[in-house]
């Protein structure tokens, strides 16, 4: 397996066909970016927090708040009160909907972008022109298939979990007719069964990676998917993990440097800003001084976002240029 | 041949007029549930009043808006900014689409639009068609359908905002009538916390 072949390659693909890098914005910022063990999320904030709290603090603080609080409840629980039935049924109801709604339209866009990022690398790969409608009836073709799958992923990653528990606790009863053995169940078993479960874990983990392929590459359905992408996973283990390794430290060094860069370009303006308002005493920035930090805010976000969206196509190339020697490999 | 293939697509700014008009009008509803809530006269009818507010406006009615416009742009070829300034959305053969492909253009396609900086809104203008990204993914266009309509649609938007500003303006001077009900509810607040305040 050429690993540095297929890297280029990848990276060729990315480069080219910028319209991908629609489906990784959407995946950048929705989720679903497959494994990739960290790194090309841009960082943590690049906001300077202040060296000490301000002094003036008021002492009692906490009684004086949690009673001010209690005594405010009581005036709010009175008003509340007064707010008919129905009124609260509806809001339940209409936040249980519109909690519904945008899961299903976050499941929704996972997968269509998930289904046409990877029909649009492998069309890219055969030389074919990529563009945002080319693409997008295979992803809306991957829709519902890629929604089963993640059912049945979840599915099994659950039931794994409790079997293992329950596997646990079964022989943790069985063997609790004296301390001695419990004991030693609970370490042998614990290492045993949650070694397992966690080898088991990424398993399930890694067969995703083939199974959504085998569904928008292949049209497998999304059990027959599950099953064969297990079996992959199986028989290629080593490979696919260390190809995982790769695309991870690609993806960990560009997100780190990226993110070291955006600190220093976006993070010292930030500081020059925000230390001379805690200087004698913290006091409120001026307008000019709040827009400039919401641009800088605004800037480091989208900044961040571009670049997950990006890497986030490099490794959708990578794993599908994987999947094609693999497959190769098995015919 | 469907006719509507052969239909110019519609400019960015005749768009946006019709955008526009959607969005005063889609605020016009929200005002109206905002003025019931001016019209409170004591704290029980304005928590009842705030509360409707947040369930019908911000739950029923965005949850509504939302099948409206995906059911109209299937009934009738847009909503009505589009149907106002001439304009219409369709298939690439020049057809009405259907209420999920409307669904995916109007929600998931338009969230792809506007994730980065509107720019898949800003396409559209620079589009050779016209198309901004919400349109490309669901394969759909927006075709002129009536050429000289789009100057009742600028009369209706002139129209529609100076409906909002006057209703905002009633809305003011209501809310400014009934001060003394908010400054009431503030004062009995803060008396509240003060006395908390001064116990310890």
């Amino acid at each position: 397996m050429d690993y540095g072949a297929i890297l280029r390659r990848s990276f060729e693909l990315t480069k080219k066909h910028k319209w991908l890098w629609v489906y990784g914005l959407v995946l950048a910022a929705f989720g679903g970016g497959g494994f990739n063990g960290g790194g090309g999320r841009g960082g943590s904030s690049s906001v300077t927090s202040p060296k000490s709290l301000p002094k003036d603090v008021p002492e009692h603080l906490p009684e004086k708040a949690s009673e001010v609080l209690g005594k405010t409840t009581n005036a709010i629980a009175s008003w509340l009160s007064h707010v008919p039935v129905t009124t609260w049924v509806l809001l339940g109801l209409g936040i249980l909907l519109l909690f519904i709604l945008l899961l299903v339209i976050s499941s929704v866009m996972r997968s269509w972008a998930t289904g046409a990022l990877i029909a649009g690398v492998a069309d890219a790969d055969l030389g074919k022109d990529v563009s945002l409608a080319s693409t997008t009836f295979q992803g809306i073709s991957s829709i519902w298939p890629l929604i089963k799958l993640g059912i049945i992923s979840l599915a099994v990653t659950l039931g794994t979990l409790i079997a293992a528990a329950a596997l646990f606790g079964l022989g943790y009863l069985v063997f609790s007719f004296s301390d001695i053995s419990k004991v030693i169940w609970a370490i042998l078993a614990g290492l045993v069964i949650g070694l397992t479960a966690l080898v088991l874990l990424a398993l399930f983990s890694i067969t995703n990676i083939y199974a959504e392929r085998l569904i928008v590459l292949k049209g497998s359905s999304s059990l027959g998917a599950w099953k064969r992408g297990f079996r992959l996973t199986w028989r290629h283990f080593w490979q696919t993990v260390v190809m995982g390794f790769i695309n991870s430290a690609v993806g960990c060094a560009v997100g780190c440097l990226s993110t070291l860069v955006l600190l220093v370009l976006l993070g010292v303006p930030t500081a020059l800003l925000v230390v001379p308002l805690f200087q004698g005493g913290f006091h409120w920035p001026s307008i000019s001084v709040l827009i400039a930090l919401v641009l800088i805010l605004f800037t480091f976000v989208y900044l961040s976002l571009a670049i997950s969206a990006v890497l986030i196509v490099f490794r959708y190339g990578t794993w599908n240029l994987f999947f094609k020697e693999i497959m190769n490999n098995e015919q | 041949m469907n006719n509507k293939q052969s239909l110019p697509p519609a400019s960015a700014w005749r768009r946006l007029v019709a955008y526009s008009i959607d969005t005063a009008l889609f605020l016009f509803g929200l005002e109206v549930l905002l003025f019931q809530v001016a019209l409170a006269r004591d704290v029980t009818e304005l928590l009842t009043g705030l509360s409707s507010l947040v369930v019908l406006g911000l739950l029923l009615y965005t949850i509504g808006y939302m099948l409206y416009v995906s059911a109209f742009t299937t009934w009738f070829g847009g909503t009505i900014g589009k149907l106002l300034v001439g304009v219409e959305i369709v298939d690439l053969g020049g057809s009405r689409i259907s209420f999920r492909r409307a669904f995916f253009r109007n929600y998931i396609g338009y969230m792809v639009s506007g994730m980065f900086l509107w720019l898949g809104f800003i396409w559209i203008f620079i589009d050779k068609d016209r198309r901004g990204w919400h349109d490309m993914v669901s394969a759909t266009q927006v075709v002129i359908k009536s050429a000289h309509r789009w100057v009742l649609g600028v009369v209706a938007l002139a129209l529609v905002i100076t409906a909002n500003i006057s209703y905002i303006r009633s809305i003011r001077s209501i809310v400014s009538g009934n001060m003394p009900l908010y400054q009431d509810v503030f004062s009995d607040v803060s008396s509240e916390l003060s006395k908390a305040m001064k116990t310890k």
